[in-house]
């Protein structure tokens, strides 16, 4: 899983692509608290991400609760195989997805 | 004295006898053969007696009545009649040498009547069995009083002889046979050990009729014998009394005409003496004459001239009684003569007069005194007196008043004490009485005194005395007191016979019959009747019990019913308790089948999916029969149930379902059992055996042979048993056949078993029938074999199929660590082997995040802080494209299904981070389980591709 940040004026951009799974979500997780601390406008690109685990669930839970005080956060470009394991979970209605 | 040799002959003879019949030659003769026996030995017995007697009066006593009476009464009836017609024939040939005649037909014919009696009696009244000793004195008694009858009535020509006879023989006779028929009894009851006391209780209305009759009977006799004695008595002092007073008249009045002739007669000759010459001396004529006194006496009744100076015009004829009646009555006749009586003048002188009228008035009488007319009467008196008798042997006496007797034998003129009469105070007085008196007369000739009856009465200056033999005077009372007697004792006797016949008839052998039949019934034959209909009571009787036993038979038919449906309901829960639905799966098929006993036995049968992978079946037999069987199965069945559903492996579930059914467990009932749970996908069977009879195990292509691994106890049992895992591999083809013992238990009418070979060779001869069709052919074999006879126990039996279609679930296996790091590999074994299946990228990718759910969830908590593996193993199956997924690890034992599904409708900061892999997996996949097995936790998805 690679991530890469990008940030334009009003918001930061977070690509995540590759496998977001229990070995790779850790790294996710520390991006999102640590790497953008105070940024208010989270988007998630997940244009590269196909595989997706309870573990990456977790790390988006966790930022969207975080984002949700200070902010918001967006996630877009949700392959199919994606939003499946969204819609099961019910975060495809927790998320805010473009 | 004499008799008591025949009586102990008698004895000797009924002891030989008695002893005899315990004799093996003697007892097998035939009945009659033996009755002729001792009827010819006791009618010598009989014959004997009749010789060896006490002469009396001409004829003999003797007990020959006795032998026929013994051999009826205890012998049997053919015996009695034939000894007394022996004895009885006997008697009337032995005439002719020398017995007497006079009592031959009376003998000839009692003593035959002896042995008919007996005979009779036998039958009669004791069921012909032995009378007791009291009995036989009776009846012997009654015997001898008709041989008295019998006598009588043969002599009623000469009957005081007979009666004489009689008197003097009835006592001996009667006792004698009496004693002889008594000690025979009693000997043969002392022989045969009976009781002579009475046993204390309820004894037998027989006995009590018979007790109370008798005793009526008795108090009847005596009572009238009594009453005919006091009678006969009466009768004989009445006629004795006619006897003396007819006597007495006769010659009281001959005396007195006598007297009063020949004093009349004095008188003529002195008023003839006196009218011729007036003055003839009185004095003179009353010496010529020989008499005391003259007396002239005029028309006035004035005495004009006497004998006696005094009274000459001095006294009065009229005035006294005496001599006033001579002036009276000399006036109507000729002539008076008075009676010997007190004179007027002076009453103490007793003087008889006579009187005749005079020609020219007036009357002369002549009186004397009893001296002078005793000396010319006397001679008349002895003629009067002498042959005259007083019933048969009685005779008249006559005394003076001085009472000495007037007789012409040697007692002439002395005293009456020298005939024995001991003058009473009357008679001494010179009164006469009516009483009877008794002395003890002596005979002149024989010079013997005998008792005697007499009466006196004083008749002009005499004391004639009647007096009669008081045998004589008491013949005819005793004569008809022995008659009546007699009679008495035959007709009560024959009434008791009677009677008692009779109430035994009406009365005892009606009870017996319904007693019979009462016992018929309380013995359980209920289909039996009373029918006793000879009088209202009995056939009341009989309608009433058998009302009662119908009845009775109503609410037993009616019990039987209830009970036959309570147990058609306890075999319709026990069925239905018993799973119908035959899984018709692709991988197993179970078909089994249960034939329910009459009464409900506690067989069952069990089969249940404990998931997707597993199915459990079981076959148990519970001890007993009936409604406590039908529920302690129940029980059975639903703790194993219940620990099965648990996961728990089969050994521990038979091992916990003892316990269970130990507790509680008061009647002693238990279970045997044989359970098995296959892994379907891997064919792997685990079993367990609670003492239950092997199974029958067929593999694919071999034969039928019985699966005998060693088994545990029974279940129920005993506590703290445990039971032992057996395991086997099943491969597609194989078959396990279950059964209770009521098949190989299944008894024939020759009480054989159907048994575990004939089981097998049917089994092994009909391998290829389906299992929905083997049953029944099988059940039909044992009914075959059994043919007629009930089926006792249920007969329970199961075939379970292993058919395995899913043709791959050839598991393509892997082992990983238990670790985050591994994930990957996992996943790449998961992808790869997907990849073979041809299955969608799609598909993989989701199978994948399913996978990586329960790695993790395996890795992070199945070890704690240890280390372990995960198990893999995915298996496909082409036809339905269904990969099955088998994760097990050996760790902590822990469902992930049962985590509650987190809420997935909350907004983000509501939502909980945990339960989101499992519902990811149960999401993805087609089917989750998770089972907890042979120390594993397996995890089993299937998802189709």
């Amino acid at each position: 899983m690679t991530i890469e940040i990008k940030k334009n004026a009003d918001e930061t951009i977070i690509e995540v692509v590759g496998r977001l799974d229990t070995i790779t979500a850790p790294a996710l997780d520390k991006t999102i608290n640590e790497d953008i601390e105070g940024v208010k406008n989270l988007v998630l690109d997940f244009n590269g991400l196909e595989y997706i685990s309870s573990a990456g669930l977790r790390v988006l839970l966790g930022a969207q609760k975080k984002m949700q005080k200070i902010g918001s956060m967006k996630v877009k470009n949700i392959c199919e195989e994606v939003m499946d394991v969204f819609e099961m979970t019910g975060f495809a209605d927790i998320l805010v997805i473009e | 004295m004499r008799l008591i040799v025949p009586i102990l002959l008698n004895c000797i003879l009924v002891l030989a006898v008695y002893l005899a019949e315990k004799f093996v030659p003697f007892k097998k003769l035939p009945y009659i053969t033996k009755q002729i026996i001792i009827g010819v030995l006791f009618g010598c017995v009989s014959a004997f007696a009749s010789s060896y007697g006490v002469e009396w009066l001409g004829a003999v006593v003797n007990v020959r009545d006795a032998a026929p009476l013994s051999a009826g009464l205890i012998f049997g009836a053919p015996a009695g009649i034939i000894s007394g017609i022996i004895g009885g024939l006997y008697r009337w040939f032995s005439v002719y040498w020398g017995a007497g005649t006079y009592t031959r037909i009376a003998c000839s014919i009692a003593t035959i009547l002896a042995g008919l009696m007996a005979a009779g009696l036998r039958k009669l009244m004791f069921d012909n069995k032995k009378p007791t000793w009291g009995y036989g004195i009776c009846i012997a008694v009654v015997c001898e009083v008709i041989h008295m009858i019998m006598i009588f009535v043969t002599n009623m020509d000469n009957s005081s002889y007979a009666f004489e006879f009689v008197k003097g023989a009835t006592l001996p006779m009667v006792i004698g046979n009496a004693v002889a028929v008594g000690f025979a009894i009693i000997i043969v009851s002392f022989l045969s050990h009976e009781r002579f006391t009475k046993i204390k209780g309820s004894e037998r209305i027989a006995n009590t009729f018979q007790r109370w009759l008798l005793a009526c009977i008795v108090i009847a006799y005596l009572v009238t014998s009594t009453f005919t004695f006091v009678l006969q008595n009466g009768i004989v002092k009445i006629e004795t009394q006619k006897v003396f007073t007819a006597a007495m008249t006769d010659v009281e009045t001959s005396v007195k005409e006598k007297s009063d002739i020949q004093l009349l007669e004095i008188a003529e000759q002195v008023k003839r003496e006196y009218e011729s010459d007036k003055n003839v001396s009185l004095i003179a004529l009353t010496e010529k004459y020989g008499i005391k006194e003259i007396n002239v006496v005029d028309s006035e009744g004035i005495i004009i001239d006497s004998t006696e100076a005094d009274v000459i015009n001095s006294y009065d004829m009229n005035s006294k009684e005496q001599s006033k009646e001579f002036v009276d009555t000399l006036k109507i006749q000729d002539s008076f003569v008075q009676e010997y009586s007190p004179r007027g003048k002076d009453e103490s002188v007793w003087r008889k007069y006579a009187a005749v009228n005079l020609d020219e008035g007036g009357f002369i009488q002549v009186g004397y005194d009893a001296e002078q007319f005793h000396d010319m009467l006397n001679g008349f008196v002895v003629d009067v007196t002498k042959n005259r008798h007083v019933g048969t042997g009685g005779f008249v006496a006559v005394c003076d008043d001085k009472l000495n007797m007037v007789i012409d034998n040697e007692y002439s003129g002395m005293y009456i004490s020298s005939i024995g009469i001991v003058p009473p105070d009357e008679m001494k007085a010179g009164k006469t009485s009516t009483a009877i008196y008794y002395a003890d007369i002596v005979d002149g000739k024989t010079e013997l005194s005998e008792s005697y009856m007499y009466v006196f009465k004083f008749v002009e200056g005499y004391c004639i005395i009647a007096a009669m033999p008081e045998s004589e005077a008491t013949f005819m009372r005793d004569a008809s007191i022995y008659t009546s007697v007699f009679m008495q004792v035959l007709i009560f006797a024959a009434l008791f016979v009677f009677i008692y016949v009779l109430i035994k008839k009406v009365i005892i052998n009606n009870l017996k019959k319904v007693n019979d039949t009462l016992g018929q019934i309380t013995e359980g034959n209920l289909n039996v009747t009373v029918d006793v209909r000879s009088n209202e009571e009995f056939a009341s009787l009989s309608d009433d019990i058998n009302s009662t036993v119908s009845t009775l038979k109503r609410y037993i038919a009616e019990a039987a019913a209830r009970i036959d449906r309570e147990l058609e309901y306890a075999k319709q829960i026990q069925l239905s308790a018993l799973p119908r639905n035959f899984p018709e799966h692709e991988d197993y098929s179970i078909y089994a089948n249960m034939i329910a006993a009459k009464e409900v036995g506690g067989d069952f049968y069990d089969f249940y999916k404990l998931d997707d992978n597993h199915v459990a079946f079981l076959v148990a037999d519970v001890s007993g029969k009936g409604i406590p069987a039908a529920m302690f199965m129940m029980t059975a069945k639903t703790i194993i149930k219940d620990l099965a559903e648990s996961g728990i492996p089969v050994n521990e579930i038979l091992t916990k379902a003892n316990e269970k059914l130990c507790e509680n467990n008061e009647s002693g009932m238990f279970v045997t059992a044989w359970m098995g749970i296959l892994d379907i996908s891997t064919g792997k069977l685990q079993f367990a055996n609670a003492g239950h009879n092997p199974p029958v195990l067929k593999r694919a292509n071999g034969s039928f042979e019985y699966l005998k691994t060693r088994a545990g106890f029974v279940l129920a049992g005993m506590e703290g048993v445990r039971y032992r895992v057996a395991e086997l591999e099943l491969n597609p083809g194989d078959r396990i056949f279950l059964y209770t013992d009521g098949v190989t238990e299944a008894t024939n009418l020759e009480n054989k078993l159907y048994g575990e070979e004939r089981l097998l060779e049917f089994m092994n001869n009909n391998s290829n029938l389906e299992a929905t069709e083997f049953l029944p052919a099988l059940k039909e074999n044992i009914d075959e074999f059994v043919g007629e006879a009930p089926q006792f126990d249920d007969i329970t039996m199961m075939m379970f199929d292993y058919k395995l279609q899913k043709g791959g679930v050839q598991m393509t296996k892997r082992i990983f660590p238990a670790k985050d790091e591994l994930l990957p590999d996992v996943l790449g074994f998961v992808e790869e082997t997907l990849e073979s299946y041809e299955c969608s990228m799609k598909i993989q990718m989701a199978v994948c995040v399913a996978i990586e759910e329960v790695f993790v969830n395996i890795a992070h908590y199945a070890y704690g802080d240890g280390e372990g593996d995960v198990d893999f193993g995915i298996g496909f199956d082409e036809n339905s494209r269904e990969v099955t997924f088998r994760v097990a690890d050996k760790g902590t034992p822990f469902n992930p299904l049962d985590i509650p599904d987190p809420d997935i409708t909350l907004p983000a900061e509501e939502r909980e981070i945990g339960g989101l892999g499992i519902l990811i997996t149960k999401k993805t996949m087609d089917s989750v389980t998770y089972a907890y097995e042979n120390g594993e936790n397996v995890m089993t998805m299937i998802k189709k591709i």
